[in-house]
């Protein structure tokens, strides 16, 4: 390969400074190295660390601006508590009597609603030490309601079948790079870069997506599909694969046992059909199935929010019949899934862990799927089911925000407890690339905050579950240390990983992988790798689309929201148009509705709505408005404010 | 004293290769946290371009755009107080214990570079980070860029490595 190095970078602070720590940044999953520098205790600046296997110095905006977050107007730093939301908030003495209070108040909640009433909202903020003390928090109290943005479908973190292939470095040796339903370029820039690398190398980008998204931009072939249909897109891709015999004579054994009822489940369809459900005119698909085939390896890219949707293994399926598993360059590597299955209740025998995990499995993702909770115990901005249960007049009586900055959540809760920011404490950081990290403190916490896990000890100890929670320094405060070799010790994949190997691999700027083999090598055992796509089962096809309901009449347009850890790169306190939250929407729809740039417009759904100012673009199509804040994706109607909501609806009605 | 200051600092350039920009903001932010501006000050400003039509596709692009150091600042020479100055390294810079923040730089700017910093009432504009650059470091635009779209360095560095960019591309499609 022709290859060209730059000139050298010159790094370092212009600032004076008495100590610089070498950390992990915790903004995205990448999980970027970066150097900040201390003086007299206060963050003073932040540059990459160009050691860092991942990231080699760069920082995106958000790894730059999270200094500002330390110590921001907004930042909570006081313990607060009311009886009412018509009350004003009271300043508690301390963090005793605030889990006190809070402790009553929950006994109270499970007396009258029973264990099943709480609900427990865990922020990527707040940190994978809050969100695992949490489920053991909950096995212990008997509710299977946590919800995380670090959850899979089923749970409890990835299995190697569908965790990342390789290193997001390795993307430069890849031919042709797939990226279905994600926006690196926005959300993992840092990690983007290396499919620049490739693509100067001459490797091809392919994108599909709804939107035309910043990564689509830099995209050799860019691919508008339908909502939803990241993974009948997969599905069409390998009827089309199949089709056009672009397979390989040695596709049948490359590690897949694949039975007769697979290769019919393909036979029985047409490639029309088949692309009828991603939009995609069937020209087009053959064109990315043979660019996709032909430039091999090709390394499949998949956003976090296809794992939610049925047919998902079909990614792992096509990497590994096409032979792309296990090629440096090639294979599957689905965004935001590297965080093995750790579970952190599981040594809870005889308190109903069991049923509880697995109740948890099929109830956790759906707020539909369960009463309206009474009480609410969250780390960050509460979802959508909560404005719900607000207009159906079941609000919960109890709701606990433990954050480090005021939200709109805020204003909804009753009591408040100041968290430590992910600057501000040690802590464990698994990466996209299944890298595990050890994240050094960069300053000290403010004297009012504590970590997530100080909070589940402090309350666990108030039923009487301090045993369950016995990770406990001297002065009381947790042992992070302690808890994370707990935890690491929990999972095979992790099993002989401690914080003194992460901490010496972060010295020598190794990465220290899952799984696991210690023994072995740092990296993870290769063989460990091949045993778990072996014991894959090939994903059948799956044509299945969602027809229209009555509700999709009344809201005819599709709202997409970002997934909540793949926020987009920000730039420090947006005041102006180009990049705050704005509703894009495209220019037909909008002059039809007499919608310009910066208008106000109001978006509804049957539960909720939410006024915002317009940004008319043709980065979206006429069927989807995109908003960069809301929780979930749905159906909704948008209407200019002032407008009626009819009227907007017979306009849309007669262009959709 | 002129002379010595010019022989002692040689002049560097800043290298946009808009084609590798892909608008994810890190120089505008970078940019805004090390001279600790607020959001209404964007020395380092990112364009989106688009989407526009191209037959039955879009197209879209990102422009880096900032202070282009001119040879002849139209911005120093309309200063009323001297505030505006350019260095004999080629870095034109605003001294702000002397602005007065009239804004007639960014009147005089064709480019409309300068901006007004409503947070202290002075103006705004990339100084190319001549006190990292006096330390020999890179400015943060280009250090943070994740995917070199911003390349610093003495002049004949620079395009010497343009040059070697181009004719890798060219080997390549060969």
């Amino acid at each position: 390969m022709l290859d060209y190095h730059l000139m050298q970078r010159f790094t370092g602070t212009r600032r004076d400074y008495d100590r610089m720590v070498a950390t992990i940044c915790q903004e995205c999953t990448v999980g970027c190295g970066l150097c900040a520098y201390v003086s007299e205790g206060r963050l003073v600046d932040v540059q990459g660390d160009e050691r860092h296997p991942i990231s080699k110095g760069r920082l995106c905006s958000r790894g730059t601006a999270f200094a500002r977050d330390l110590a921001c107007a907004e930042r909570i730093t006081r313990l607060a508590g009311r009886k009412s939301l018509l009350d004003d908030f009271e300043e508690l003495d301390g963090w005793e009597q605030a889990l006190d209070l809070l402790a009553d108040r929950l006994k109270k909640v499970r007396e009258q609603h029973g264990p099943k009433s709480l609900f427990i909202d865990c922020d990527t903020g707040a940190g994978l030490d809050f969100y695992y003390a949490a489920t053991r928090f909950a096995a212990l109290w008997g509710t299977p309601y946590v919800s995380s943005p670090f959850d899979d479908p089923n749970n409890s973190g990835s299995t190697i079948s569908n965790a990342p292939d390789g290193d997001c470095s390795a993307w430069i040796h890849s031919r042709c790079l797939f990226i279905v339903a994600a926006d690196p370029a926005s959300t993992h820039p840092v990690a983007f870069r290396w499919a620049l690398e490739a693509q100067k190398n001459g490797a091809k980008i392919v994108v599909a997506d709804t939107r035309f998204t910043n990564t689509m931009s830099k995209a050799d072939l860019a691919l508008r599909i339908g909502s939803d249909a990241g993974n009948l897109l997969g599905a069409a891709l390998m009827k089309a694969i199949l089709d056009e015999q672009l397979c390989g004579p040695n596709s049948t054994s490359n590690g897949l046992d694949i039975p007769e009822s697979w290769w019919n489940s393909f036979d029985e369809i047409s490639l029309e059909s088949a692309a009828k459900g991603t939009d995609l005119p069937v020209a087009r698909l053959k064109e990315a199935a043979i660019l996709v085939a032909k430039k091999r390896p090709t390394k499949l890219i998949t956003g976090k929010r296809l794992a939610h949707l049925p047919g998902y293994e079909i990614w792992r399926t096509i990497a590994t019949l096409m032979g792309w598993t296990g090629q440096q360059g090639g294979g599957w590597y689905p965004l935001d899934s590297g965080r093995p299955t750790l579970c952190s209740s599981a040594d809870l025998q005889g308190e109903n862990s069991q049923e509880i995990a697995e109740k948890a499995q099929s109830d956790s993702r759906s707020a539909d799927g369960f009463d309206t909770p009474r009480a609410v115990i969250c780390s960050g901005g509460l979802s959508d089911f909560h404005s719900g249960s607000k207009q159906s007049g079941k609000a919960p009586v109890l709701i606990a925000l433990f954050g480090c900055l005021c939200s709109e959540t805020a204003d909804h809760c009753h009591m408040l407890f100041p968290a430590q920011n992910w600057a501000e404490r040690e802590s464990l950081f698994f990466s996209n690339d299944r890298a595990i990290q050890w994240s050094r403190k960069i300053v000290e916490p403010p004297d009012s905050t504590r970590s997530g896990l100080d909070f589940w000890m402090g309350l666990a100890k108030r039923f009487g579950w301090q045993d369950h929670f016995p990770w406990k320094l001297d002065d009381d405060n947790a042992d992070h240390e302690a808890f994370v070799d707990w935890l690491l010790a929990q999972d095979t994949s992790t099993k002989g990983c401690t914080v003194e190997v992460l901490k010496k691999s972060s010295e020598d700027g190794i990465l220290v992988h899952w799984p696991f083999d210690g023994n072995q090598s740092l990296q993870g055992s290769s063989a460990a790798l091949v045993r778990g796509y072996e014991e894959i089962t090939p994903e059948f096809a799956c044509f299945s689309h969602q027809p229209a309901d009555e509700a999709d009449e009344l809201y005819p347009l599709y709202l997409e929201v970002p997934d909540s850890i793949s926020k987009k790169a920000i730039c420090v306190g947006n005041e102006t148009l180009d990049n705050g939250n704005l509703l894009q929407i495209n220019p037909e729809i909008a002059r039809a509705l007499g919608i310009d740039t910066g208008d106000e417009v109001v978006v509804q759904d049957s539960e909720t709505f939410v006024e915002v100012r317009a940004w008319v673009t043709r980065m979206v199509p006429r069927w989807l408005v995109y908003l960069p804040s809301g929780s979930r994706n749905k159906r909704v109607l948008v209407r200019k404010k002032g407008q009626s909501g009819p009227d907007a609806l017979n306009i849309l009605r007669k262009l959709l | 004293m002129t002379e010595m200051y010019t022989r002692n600092k040689p002049k560097n350039m800043l290298l946009v290769d808009a084609s590798l920009c892909i608008g994810c903001l890190s120089c505008q932010t970078a940019c805004q946290m090390e001279h600790d501006l607020p959001a209404c000050c964007r020395t380092v400003r990112i364009v989106q371009l688009g989407p526009f039509h191209q037959g039955e596709d879009l197209t879209m692009s990102f422009l880096p755009t900032t202070c282009f150091h001119c040879d002849r600042p139209a911005c120093v020479e309309a200063c009323p107080t001297g505030a505006m100055q350019k260095r004999s390294d080629g870095i034109v810079f605003s001294d702000p214990e002397i602005c007065i923040g009239c804004q007639t730089c960014a009147v005089a700017c064709p480019y409309g570079i300068p901006t007004l910093n409503r947070a202290n009432g002075k103006i705004a504009k990339c100084n190319g980070c001549k006190d990292r650059i006096d330390l020999g470091l890179w400015p943060v635009c280009a250090l943070k860029c994740p995917t070199e779209a911003l390349v610093f360095g003495r002049s004949t560095r620079v395009v010497q490595d343009k040059r070697q960019r181009e004719a890798l591309k060219l080997a390549r499609a060969l």
